[in-house]
């Protein structure tokens, strides 16, 4: 690979963030129009600069053959106190090189569309250079060298995604969900912010792999050496997942840390699609298989994830049944399908977890941008009560949309979710029934939830909101098509012919290409996304050959030890990308109960899929009438488990209260203990006045010469 | 060199004096010619600095400066400089300078009374960082109080007498006990110089003797940080006082008191005696050792970080709302310098000098608020970025410094902090993890304020503070800001960003100073600045020993 990749490295996170200060300063005013284009030429280059990157990775890995690669570049040093060394400094290797692919390709599609989707607001400058202060923070993430770089972009994506909800900054629920982002997602990183103290504190660094500068080994080297470590670092490993995966759950939204997510979808659409769908909320799974060799050896903490990975899938896929607005539908998808990664994760099946990752970003962008075709074209309204057959409406969005839906259904054979849930769910049944059963029940409600919305708004009936929704484009005013199509009604068939010459000049293009190109882009990703890893595994033998799935594989094999105990079948080499070393006649019955499974998984969605058409297409009725059958599950749903308000009135509350009291505290009791002591000298004063002195200045010499002897003499007489 | 930093202390307090005989109308563009005056000579400082420096950069002999000197008592007016002295020199000047220019635009009577009293404070304040004689740091550290109690008491709130005494008497009845330490110590050591008096703490007296004179010293430095029971004349300063006043009090009179801490109770009381076991006071019969009074006072900074940021949530004024938090912050620092390692006492001068920048802008940006709105009750603002969005723009970014976003100045040095406690021999894991919680609830406070007043649906009705009716003629709405005002910021944001992602230049050049005040071998020489011979006075301590048993 040519060397100049990895030394300008720098420039991937680097020419975003200038281009966000340029947008951002210079192209207010009267030259905001143009304020896309810094972004777009900053997202540009860090896009072919990680194309060629990983590319460049690619032929270097064919040459290594199976052996793990990686490069480090240290810029400058950042911190030096003596103990603790943090370089400014990348590391790029497979496991990087795929995720800066995902986040600066899918963020330039993104910028692209969000052109035409922001075009006339108010704060189109704002927006963009919010977009490349985002794009620098997370090339940041995935491509530090060490723990703190991660944090450094883990907390900048944060800023981010307060800034981007908070976009709209004049409406209350906005602001209120920005500041909720941002503070559960602190919650979070106060943990993952000790576990890197604690990774400090017992490995000496906080390097993923040495930075070249002290030690010669990193932090996950020497966690992975399970042999010779002491017993402090012993019970820290057993505090450190456990730490580090708090900021896991905060960032990806997992249970009970999800609450932010949902409220998130304040933010303008192209953000849900970027940030709260693509690439923020997966952090936290790049983090798990990043410092893979600080997790695997420790069950419980694995069991934990794997746990509240399913537990966060139910709770995404069971809410989303009711919700009713297309991106709170998506939104909660995401939870949902961020639990499926974090099962992966969970049960020692990193490549399973970033295929997902991979597949999912290319197919819920394409549909919450999808969302934001439709958002535009209904002036703003996103209630699937008020809307169906927009198939006839937006035709070219209809068929991205059914594209989007079967990936996230995981339909057989033709889409890319289909073949990485699968992975999960295989390695999930691999680990225990419960769980594997569980996964297969969530994908079957995935499926039904996911047509439920595509039959309801695509198909049937034409029907299109007639009024502007309330806080459309709340901003500005020269949002083109506020009034232009403040008539449009319910109409038949005819209907994008009929309602033509008329108002021609207010005619709108709902479907304009700036917005429509990114789209078809990731929905040939969404189809095709799925044979990277299938049925070959190229995906997972190229991440393989990163050092954290290598290193994280010999101390599973070490802790687990497959060969000699039951837990066999537990660790799967494919899982970690690495080459095969069982026994033939092993591997064979394992990828056969493979296809067992692609086949169960794909029935089960299909019958998802025939479910949604019965009840939402085909007999409407009978949908409708559901929730008033299972009124008590409805409910539930409805109101989200009720974890809101759980938060709200033992979390906050009750520190606020607290915050009350001591405010009381402070004024009466300290201040008063303050105040009693204080009236001891007024008091001396008092008595010295009435018996020897008259004067002022002298009084008080006089008793501060006396406070000093008393001290003084305090001090000697005390010894 | 020592003709620098003679000027750097002499300049301002002259230029209050010069300043008495100029006009009314001049007296703000003189103090800011002085104040500017002093940014040359912080320049010419830090240019003819050497980083490399272990310690002071001037020998003892020259910094014992024939300035003035007394040497029957062992006074002189001694001045030297070591990199953690710079880069506070260099704060105080910068905040000064920019509170000074700042008030341009706030105070509009008894202007010339104003400039001279923020010059003396600008003297005194920096002569507390060059002192190397304990009565001269005395001296200035009290210098300090009296700019201050006027400041407060003439161009103040609506309490602002109250406020003034308050914050006199709460920090001069501390530092009577800090004052009875300094003479202790001169009359023993022989001289107030810093080395006779390290040297005599550290190789002469006990170690019940020295506790003795670190709980003095800590009674004067805790009221003025101020640490946790002792910090309530705080809040009430801070938002009586006119907003200049606010910025000095909070950027630069705070780290008085850490300074204290740092320079002056480290090598009197802990150094050489912080692993030590030897029993030196009791308390209500309770043994106390050096080991469990620093995780006292590890205590009183973690109740200190909660307390004043749930305090601090439920302000209804955000001024008072950065005082709180301040509390909060430097129960941080403080943190820190107990932890006594080298990340903790790193991260801990840092967060002294990011303190000042961050809540230092943050009073600013309140005051610019204030200025257009005369209010500062968070329910009466509220959406102000519409109205303001460069306003809205200092306001997030300094913020975000404030709750520690890695990327500014203020993650470095609170992480070095906390990690510091962190992993610690005097304190230890669950100091950290206490801290650490104090980030989040900074998050929280911080956040709240700004959703209240930047964003939000826009609600801001213009006020009019009372003596200022001649204001009210016309209703305009008042604009964002302007020249003046973003040339004040955009120093304070330049900091912010440079410290967050280069610190390390200013870290590494504090190592050696740092070092040295917590090593026992750098005062080992007795001889080493003295001016007089010591006076032979019997050890009043061994004689009170002797006659015990």
């Amino acid at each position: 690979m040519e060397r100049f990749l990895i030394d300008y490295s720098i420039l991937i996170p680097l020419l975003p963030l200038i281009g966000a200060l340029v947008s951002g300063w210079l192209m207010t005013g009267k030259r905001k129009t143009g304020a896309h284009w810094p972004i777009w030429l900053g997202v540009g280059y860090a896009a072919v600069h990680s194309g060629m990157l990983l590319q460049g990775m690619i032929s270097q890995a064919s040459q290594a053959h199976g052996a793990a690669i990686g490069f480090v570049k240290n810029v400058w040093t950042w911190i030096d106190t003596g103990p603790f060394v943090v370089q400014w400094g990348y590391w790029l290797d497979p496991l990087s090189a795929v995720m800066l692919c995902v986040v600066c390709g899918i963020g330039l599609l993104i910028t692209i569309y969000a052109a035409g989707y922001m075009k006339g607001e108010k704060g189109y400058f704002r927006f963009f250079a919010y977009l490349g202060l985002f794009i620098f923070s997370m090339a940041t993430l995935v491509m530090g060298e060490n723990l703190l770089m991660l944090y450094l972009g883990w907390e900048g994506v944060g800023l981010c995604s307060y800034l981007l909800i908070g976009y709209y900054y004049e409406k209350p629920a906005a602001r209120e969900a920005a500041k909720k982002a941002f503070l559960v997602n602190r919650i979070g990183d106060v943990g993952f912010a000790l576990g890197i103290m604690l990774c400090f504190y017992a490995f000496g660094t906080i390097s993923y792999f040495g930075n070249g500068v002290g030690g010669s080994d990193g932090l996950l080297e020497r966690a992975a050496n399970l042999g010779s470590l002491t017993d402090f670092q012993r019970s820290a490993l057993t505090w450190i997942p456990i730490l580090l995966v708090m900021g896991a759950f905060g960032k990806s939204a997992q249970f009970p840390l999800h609450v932010w997510l949902p409220d998130a979808m304040e933010g303008p659409t192209p953000v849900s699609a970027l940030i709260h769908a693509a690439t923020m909320v997966t952090a936290g799974v790049y983090m798990i298989a990043r410092c893979g060799t600080l997790f695997i050896s420790n069950e419980v903490a694995m069991l934990i994830i794997a746990v509240i990975g399913a537990i966060t899938a139910w709770i995404g896929a069971t809410v989303a049944l009711r919700q009713f607005d297309l991106k709170k539908v998506f939104a909660y998808s995401t939870v949902s399908q961020l639990g499926y990664m974090f099962v992966a994760v969970g049960v020692l099946a990193p490549v399973a977890g970033v295929f997902h990752l991979v597949t999912h970003a290319f197919f819920k962008a394409l549909l919450f941008l999808s969302c934001g075709v439709v958002m535009h074209a209904m002036l703003g309204h996103l209630d699937m009560r008020k809307m169906s057959g927009l198939k006839r409406v937006l035709p070219k969005t209809r068929w991205l949309m059914l594209i989007g839906c079967l990936a996230l259904a995981g339909f057989p054979l033709i889409t890319s979710g289909f073949y990485s849930k699968d992975e999960i769910v295989a390695a999930a049944w691999h680990r225990s029934m419960i769980l594997g059963v569980l996964m297969l029940v969530i994908a079957f409600i995935t499926a039904y939830y996911t047509f439920r919305l595509y039959f309801r708004v695509f198909e049937g009936p034409t029907i299109t909101p007639s009024e502007p929704a309330e806080d459309h484009a709340p901003a500005d005013q020269d949002h083109a098509h506020d009034s232009a199509h403040a008539h449009a009604t319910v109409t038949d068939d005819s209907a994008t012919h009929g309602h033509g010459h008329g108002h021609d000049e207010h005619h709108h293009n709902h479907e304009p290409s700036i917005m429509i190109v990114p789209l078809v882009l990731l929905a040939i990703g969404a189809l095709l996304a799925g044979f990277l890893n299938f049925p070959e595994h190229a995906l997972g033998h190229f991440l393989g050959q990163s050092s954290s799935l290598s290193l994280g594989f010999e101390q599973a094999v070490e802790h687990y030890n497959p060969l000699t105990t039951d837990d066999a079948h537990k660790i799967s080499p494919i899982s970690f990308g690495q080459a095969e070393y069982r026994a033939a006649s092993v591997v064979e019955a394992e990828h056969y109960g493979h296809y067992v499974f692609m086949i169960v998984s794909g029935l089960v969605t299909l019958a998802g899929i025939g479910l949604a058409y019965m009840l939402h297409l085909k007999n409407r009725a009978r949908g409708d009438a559901l929730p008033e059958k299972f009124a008590w599950a409805s409910r539930l749903l409805e109101a989200k488990y009720w974890l809101d308000e759980f938060n709200q009135n033992w979390v906050v509350e009750p520190l606020r209260s607290l915050g009350n009291a001591f405010f009381m505290i402070d004024r009466f009791l300290v201040d008063g203990v303050v105040w009693l002591i204080g009236f001891v000298p007024q008091l001396a004063g008092f008595t010295l006045k009435l018996t020897s002195q008259r004067g002022y200045l002298q009084g008080y010499a006089l008793s501060m010469l006396l406070c000093i002897t008393v001290i003084l003499l305090f001090v000697f007489g005390i010894l | 060199m020592e003709y620098l930093l003679v000027l750097l202390v002499i300049l301002p307090l002259l230029g209050a004096i010069i300043g008495a005989f100029v006009s009314e109308g001049a007296a703000r563009i003189w103090a800011l010619m002085v104040a500017l005056a002093q940014v040359v000579c912080g320049i010419a400082l830090a240019a003819g600095f050497d980083y490399s420096a272990a310690g002071d950069l001037l020998a003892p002999a020259l910094a014992a400066s024939r300035v003035f000197a007394i040497p029957d008592i062992g006074f002189s007016f001694a001045l030297n400089v070591n990199a953690v002295s710079m880069w506070l020199t260099l704060m105080t000047i910068v905040l000064s300078f920019v509170a000074i220019w700042f008030s341009f635009g706030s105070i509009k009577d008894r202007q010339k009374e104003f400039y001279a009293w923020m010059l003396v404070l600008m003297g005194a304040m920096i002569g507390v960082f060059l002192a190397r004689d304990l009565l001269l740091f005395y001296i200035f550290f009290e210098l300090t109080l009296i700019p201050m109690y006027f400041i407060i008491g003439i161009w103040g709130g609506p309490q602002k007498r109250y406020a003034a005494i308050k914050f006199f008497l709460f920090t001069f009845s501390g530092s009577m006990f800090t004052l009875a330490g300094v003479i202790y110590l001169g009359i023993f050591a022989g001289s107030f110089s810093y080395a006779d008096v390290f040297y005599y703490c550290q190789h002469v007296a006990t170690a019940p003797e020295r506790f003795l004179l670190l709980v003095a010293m800590l009674c004067g430095f805790a009221v003025k940080v101020p640490l946790f029971p002792v910090h309530t004349w705080l809040p009430l300063a801070h938002t009586e006082a006119p907003t200049g006043g606010s910025v000095i009090l909070a950027s630069v009179l705070l780290k008085l008191g850490t300074y204290g801490i740092l320079a002056i109770a480290l090598p009197v009381g802990i150094v050489g005696l912080e692993r030590s076991t030897e029993v030196v006071g009791a308390f209500l019969y309770w043994p106390i050792t050096m080991p469990g009074f620093i995780k006292f006072m590890g205590i009183l900074c973690v109740i200190g970080i909660l307390y004043g940021a749930l305090v601090a949530w439920v302000q209804q004024d955000i001024k008072k709302l950065v005082a709180y938090s301040s509390v909060s912050h430097l129960g941080f620092c403080v943190l820190g310098l107990m932890a006594l390692n080298a990340s903790g006492m790193q991260g801990s001068v840092l967060y002294m000098i990011n303190h000042g920048i961050n809540t230092g802008a943050m009073f600013l940006v309140i005051g610019m608020i204030y200025d257009r709105y005369h209010t500062r009750d968070i329910h009466e603002l509220s959406g102000l970025a519409a109205r303001m969005p460069i306003l809205a723009f200092f306001w997030i970014y300094f913020t975000m410094a404030s709750i520690g976003l890695p990327g500014t100045n203020g993650f470095v040095s609170e992480f070095l902090s906390i990690l510091g406690a962190f992993t610690s021999d005097s304190l230890g894991i669950i100091y950290g993890v206490f801290a650490a919680i104090g980030v989040l609830l900074g998050a929280i406070y911080m956040l709240h304020m700004a959703a209240k007043v930047i964003w939000g649906p826009l609600k801001a009705t213009v006020k009019h503070a009372p003596g200022h009716e001649d204001d009210s003629g016309h209703h305009a709405v008042p604009g964002d800001l302007n020249g003046r005002e973003i040339a004040i910021l955009v120093p304070l944001a330049l900091a912010v960003f440079l410290l967050g992602w280069f610190p390390q230049p200013v870290m590494q050049s504090m190592k050696g100073p740092l070092d040295a005040l917590t090593s026992t071998a750098t005062y080992a020489n007795p001889d080493i600045a003295r001016a007089t011979p010591a006076p032979t006075l019997p050890n009043p301590v061994q004689v009170a020993q002797a006659e015990q048993p």
